[in-house]
């Protein structure tokens, strides 16, 4: 795969070079470096290192840097593949790919799988979605009561869990998501497709020509 | 159930009952699917003047699954790193009252708050503008138990600058309607969850 790093000559921090970037996502050049304007606004927040923390993924998000929430950590844990506790530029870029509207499904559904298996067993258990759910129900200052929340527990797994073992797979859940396309609604942002027009500052830095849009 | 006024079906497919309520452009019934038999709310509305009535139905509410539910987290919606203006335009409430009576008080706070209720489906009818400075709210129910619902709120077409008053609409729906507001800023501290 194309990217290289030129060690020599690194002129920000966090900089990775657009064009290998652009090569291997569906942004263009352009979008790439509109991508470093905003990563940089974000990266810079708490403290200017080019990367970015989870308190400047906090504040980026919820425009509150204090504030823990179990889905954004999980976010940003899939962000940080290389689990360093930050996230580079290169990171940022690749891991915003997959939500663009062009990319294909099958890495979206992926990504949502590995979201929900909080502990990576690759599986998703049931008492993962019981805590997320109740993590959910936390957020909104909802109380459901246990029974309750057990029903929809049934009820979810009797649909997605066609095997009955307690757990979704990478299949099972592929099947269910292909029936219940809304789940995947959070893995698209169509904001992707405009990002150019959102950071217009990148016209004036662009190093680079667009040779293929 | 009530028979229709002139005795045939609405449309060839529901049988119209009781009238809910009415806003300025529209009324509600209750009705019942000829097909399934199952209760529905039927809106009626003149939207523009000379258009025929059309049906804006909508059927029993959807059970969500688990991951509907985890899908709402503000900790998910990664538009807020873009700049957020998503959010102002949607919002959600639980409710245990009934399909019937949410609509009706949907409807009744229209007027006052400036918007009219649209079906998802009847909102590219419209023109662009609304209607004489009013904004087109959709709405979508789920099941989150058999008490209680689900209501997503949704503010189509429009410029997206004006700010819309929700919390003057959640004052108008009524504490003993909105069980728990979910503004997805997590900043509601009203601490009213139900136990069922």
């Amino acid at each position: 795969m194309g990217c290289f790093q030129s060690t020599a000559r690194r002129p920000r921090p966090g900089y990775e070079d657009p064009v290998g970037l652009a090569n291997e996502t569906a942004f263009s050049v352009s979008e790439v470096e509109a991508l470093f304007e905003l990563f940089k606004s974000i990266s810079g927040s708490v403290i200017d290192d080019g990367l970015i923390n989870k308190e400047e993924f906090q504040l980026a998000l919820f425009k509150n840097k204090r504030k823990e929430n179990l889905f954004a950590n999980r976010i940003f844990d899939l962000f940080d593949v290389k689990k360093r506790g930050v996230i580079d530029f290169g990171d940022f870029v690749r891991a915003l790919n997959v939500f663009h509207p062009n990319i294909p499904m099958e890495e979206k559904i992926d990504f949502s799988f590995k979201l929900y298996d909080m502990d990576s067993t690759g599986f998703i258990e049931r008492k993962e979605v019981k805590q997320m759910l109740i993590a959910l129900l936390g957020e909104s200052e909802m109380r459901l009561s246990d029974e309750i929340i057990e029903t929809i527990l049934d009820k979810t797994f009797s649909d997605a869990d066609t095997d009955q073992d307690g757990r979704i797979d990478r299949t099972e859940w592929e099947n269910f998501v292909s029936r219940n396309p809304s789940l995947l609604k959070i893995m698209t942002l169509p904001y992707l497709k405009d990002i150019t027009t959102t950071f217009p500052s990148f016209v004036f830095n662009s190093e680079v020509d667009d040779l293929v849009t | 159930m009530a028979a229709t006024k002139n005795g045939s079906p609405l449309l060839g497919k529901y049988e119209l009952g009781r009238l809910l309520g009415r806003g300025t452009f529209a009324k509600v019934y209750h009705a019942r699917s000829l097909a399934g038999g199952e209760h529905v709310a039927v809106k009626l509305g003149s939207l523009l003047a000379g258009q025929p009535e059309r049906e804006l139905a909508f059927h029993a509410p959807p059970a969500l699954n688990a991951f509907d539910i985890i899908s709402m987290s503000p900790g998910l919606d990664l538009s807020g790193l873009f700049g957020d203006s998503k959010r102002r335009r949607e919002k959600r409430f639980m409710t245990t009252a009934s399909p019937e009576q949410t609509v009706e008080r949907l409807g009744q706070a229209g007027p006052k708050l400036g918007y009219f209720m649209v079906g998802k489906k009847g909102v590219d009818r419209l023109p662009l503008g609304g209607l004489s400075g009013l904004v087109a709210m959709s709405m979508e129910m789920s099941e989150v138990s058999p008490s209680m619902m689900l209501i997503e709120l949704k503010l189509e077409g429009g410029d997206g600058d004006e700010e819309f008053g929700w919390e003057e609409l959640r004052t108008e729906l009524g504490d003993d309607m909105v069980m728990a507001w979910h503004g997805c800023d997590g900043k509601d501290v009203k601490d009213q969850g139900i136990l069922l």
